[in-house]
């Protein structure tokens, strides 16, 4: 018993160090950042985020960072991060929105059906957790209401009862398949930030291959194969080709 | 007043001619002059004096002098009279050495008063062999020459600059000269090339005098400006001055004797025209080095000094300041461009007025900025930093002003009158966007945690439905069969109620045969009491006969079976304890009563 209470506070005290660690780290970037030193700023936030760890605002700092220093590629990919962290994010989306003003790359978004924009607009919304945590509370309404309505005496409350624990199933369910998207999407990471200045996208994974065209730094491509060192990416125009696994580094 | 006027009018009319003749003494010789060469020292005066003392003249042969010559002229211009007195003591003189030599000032009394002459500066230089003499006319000046002939030599046309080399930005004098030891009649442009690459400024000459220069150990009688410019080079690299070309009418005498000035007018010289080419001139531009260009450098190149001022620090809102910037230099002021000042961001700010007062490369500007504080409040001006290259030290400098502070009170907005100041209060005004920047970073968040630990992909997750389904289901089963006994228990009972009453009562007519009728009304009440507690499913001991009825109305019975139960167990309980005389009647008639309520509560129930 007494072994266990010392293994306890031992795990404590680890958490408790830890997160003194991280706090500390976290305030002298803080300062650093306020003094305008950036380069200390996003040595600091690299050293929070070693050991694989993530966190969106960490994210979205270091993106600030890198915007500040010049680097919009990076930025990009940092707060690109971020907002997979937290889909919902005014200032991540802002900032983003911000550099990408910076970048070369004009494309013309293939248009989507408004009802297709909506949904995913909608889906991105939360986290695949967020989903998650969601689904399970409707679930558990849903179960509450099931009770209620056998415990109701007259028909009027049984009708009330069943159609919302009935739409509080539906909606759950639909819950979980939103979980399951945007845990697919975290998963997978299948886009990608071109990181070199200009890039030349070829018909082949081959440097031999036809040039197809060129993208520059801080666009977001979709990786949708991979070859030895060549991705196939597809622009969001709709435009396919191979680019070396150096040009790009995945959100 | 009259005679007040009069002397007015002598005091100024006497002053005029008083004052206008200001005494000046010039003393003029010619700047150059070869060995041997006789020239004349004069010394003007326009006024009669007394006492010249002219100091001994050092290097020179004093030949002649002073001799005293006398001019004198009137004019009347509108009405007033001038007289100009001229009297001009010459020297004649002869340099016997090379060198550099100054005629230190003469002096000479006027009225009791002193007058200097200005010290003059004479080059003997080595003399050409030639007896010259330059006391003669110049008419006969091509006397000794070949009279056809005029070698580059005699007469040539430069290009004189003043530097050559400078840097972006600076300018340089150019100054086109002819230079003739014949007689130069006319000089006439034929090719004029433009300054390429140059800015150019043109310096007025009133009128080409020829005068006499020493260029390359020679002396020139006829030397004349004929064109200055100032040149403002408009980009690095070498530049060239292209040559002019210019026809100068040289006039020769015709025949091979000497002459009198009467050739002159009889026509025995004639005009020779020669083309005279200058020398192409280049120059080197340097550009400004690009290290330590200060961001926002004004483009000024030279030397520069700034003062600012504001007009007041204290006012009214909606009343004007004038701030005032004023450059002082020498270099490119033409092209000084206003400085930048970052005003309030509520201020209105006009466009300077800008007053140049340049000459020639330096002078003065002043720029003047109207400003209008709308609102009221402590504002600062920050302090206005000007820069500009300095040739000199070959660097770049940064002027800076000073910082202002500005109280602005509230405007009078009534004593505005025009009902717009009374306005503005109540306008809305757009949000001015000032710049753009991304939002500051997050500070008082910490969310770190493992890389891809999600709660959706655990066993937890999916546990989390099937555990609240499971105890759901559990719960509802439990609850099924609790209802269920319950529901069972109270039929049972409500079942077992008759019977038990039955049971009861049998005993009561046992104990009503042996004649007990204690036990009677005993076994009586029980079994009353414990119908009613068994049909009711109510425990016996939480009734009793006041609350009984509230049970038996509840549940359905009428008030006249409830009336007849209560009878009927009021009259057991007092017979139980007080029997009365009939004894065994007594007890069947209420045995009867017990059993048709009994019957009929089991029927209403």
């Amino acid at each position: 018993m007494k072994r266990i209470y010392i293994i306890l506070i031992l795990l404590l005290s680890g958490v408790v160090t830890y997160a003194a660690d991280v706090k500390t780290l976290a305030e002298k970037a803080t300062k650093m950042y306020q003094e305008g030193d950036y380069q200390k700023a996003i040595d600091l936030y690299n050293e929070m985020l070693s050991d694989n760890m993530e966190s969106a605002t960490v994210y979205y700092n270091l993106g600030n960072c890198y915007y500040k220093q010049g680097e919009i590629a990076k930025a990009i990919l940092n707060y690109e991060r971020a907002l997979l962290l937290h889909p919902g994010d005014n200032d991540i989306k802002y900032n983003l929105k911000m550099a990408q003003q910076a970048t070369v790359d004009n494309i013309k978004v293939l248009p989507e059906l408004f009802l297709v924009r909506w949904y995913n607009a909608f889906v991105t919304a939360f986290t695949a957790d967020q989903w998650a945590y969601m689904s399970v509370i409707l679930f558990i309404g849903f179960l509450i209401m099931v009770a209620l309505f056998f415990h109701a005496t007259s028909i009027s409350l049984k009708k009330s009862w069943f159609t919302l624990g009935v739409s509080m199933l539906l909606v759950s369910v639909m819950t979980i398949f939103f979980a399951l998207k945007q845990y697919h999407r975290m998963t997978d990471r299948d886009s990608g930030i071109i990181m070199t200045p200009s890039v030349v996208v070829r018909g082949a994974p081959d440097n031999s291959g036809t040039e197809l065209f060129v993208i520059h730094e801080g666009l977001k491509v979709q990786v949708i194969g991979t070859l030895g060192d060549w991705y196939n990416v597809r622009l969001a125009d709709g435009n396919e080709g191979w680019i070396t696994k150096t040009d790009l580094e995945k959100i | 007043m009259k005679s007040f006027i009069i002397i007015l009018l002598l005091c100024v009319f006497g002053g005029s001619k008083l004052f206008a003749q200001k005494i000046e003494f010039i003393a003029s010789a010619p700047s150059v002059v070869e060995v041997g060469e006789q020239f004349r020292l004069s010394f003007v005066l326009n006024g009669k004096g007394e006492n010249l003392q002219v100091p001994t003249i050092k290097g020179f042969d004093l030949l002649a002098g002073p001799s005293l010559s006398t001019s004198s002229n009137i004019t009347i211009i509108n009405g007033d009279m001038k007289q100009n007195l001229e009297y001009t003591y010459t020297y004649i003189l002869e340099g016997q050495e090379e060198g550099e030599f100054t005629i230190e000032p003469a002096t000479i009394t006027v009225d009791g008063k002193e007058y200097k002459s200005q010290p003059l500066k004479i080059k003997v230089i080595k003399g050409s062999g030639r007896p010259r003499n330059s006391t003669q006319s110049s008419g006969n000046i091509s006397e000794s020459r070949g009279s056809t002939s005029i070698t580059d030599d005699d007469l040539f046309v430069r290009m004189e600059v003043s530097r050559n080399t400078l840097y972006v930005g600076e300018s340089l004098t150019a100054t086109l000269k002819v230079y003739a030891r014949v007689n130069l009649v006319d000089v006439q442009g034929k090719k004029i090339p433009p300054f390429d690459g140059f800015l150019t400024e043109d310096v007025k000459i009133p009128q080409i005098q020829l005068e006499r220069e020493e260029y390359n150990g020679k002396i020139y009688d006829r030397v004349g400006v004929l064109q200055k410019t100032i040149l403002f080079p408009q980009h690095a690299g070498t530049l060239t001055i292209e040559p002019y070309e210019l026809y100068c009418l040289v006039r020769q005498r015709v025949g091979g004797r000497g002459g009198s000035i009467f050739d002159e007018f009889f026509g025995n010289s004639r005009d020779v025209r020669v083309l005279c080419k200058s020398k192409p001139v280049k120059i080197t531009v340097k550009p400004l080095p690009e290290a330590g260009k200060p961001l926002g450098f004004s483009g000024m190149v030279g030397t520069l000094a700034m003062t600012t001022s504001i007009s007041t620090d204290t006012l009214k809102a909606n009343d004007a300041l004038t701030y005032k910037v004023v450059l002082r230099g020498n270099g490119n002021m033409k092209l000084l461009e206003a400085p930048k000042i970052t005003f309030p961001h509520d201020f209105d700010v006009y466009d300077p007025k800008v007053t140049r007062d340049i000459n020639g490369t330096s002078g003065t500007v002043t720029f003047e900025y109207l400003v209008i504080p709308r609102y009221a409040g402590d504002y600062k001006i920050p302090a206005v930093q000007y820069s500009y290259f300095d040739p000199q030290a070959g660097a770049y400098k940064m002027l800076k002003g000073k910082e202002y502070s500005v109280w602005v009170e509230k405007g009078n907005e009534s004593s505005q009158g025009s009902g717009e100041a009374a306005l503005q209060s109540f306008k809305k005004e757009d949000v001015r966007m000032l710049g753009q920047d991304i939002r500051y970073i997050k500070t008082h968040k910490n969310d770190l945690r493992p890389k891809g630990v999600l709660y959706f992909a655990t066993m937890e997750y999916w546990l989390s439905f099937l555990i609240p389904f499971v105890l759901f289901v559990v719960g509802m089963i439990l609850n099924r069969r609790r209802i269920k006994a319950n529901a069972d228990l109270v039929r049972v009972k409500s079942k077992t109620a008759n019977k038990m009453a039955q049971k009861r009562l049998r005993a009561a007519a046992v104990a009503m045969k042996a004649g007990n009728s204690e036990l009677f009304y005993q076994e009586t009440l029980n079994a009353l009491w414990g119908y009613v507690s068994y049909k009711l499913n109510i425990a016996a001991s939480e009734l009793n006969r006041d609350n009984i009825s509230d049970h038996l109305t509840r549940r359905g019975a009428d008030t006249m079976l409830i009336q007849s139960f209560i009878e009927v167990l009021d009259h057991c309980e007092y017979a139980r304890y007080a029997p009365g005389a009939n004894q065994g009647e007594e007890m069947d008639n209420v045995y009867k009563d017990s059993i048709s309520i009994i019957t009929k509560l089991d029927k209403a129930i």
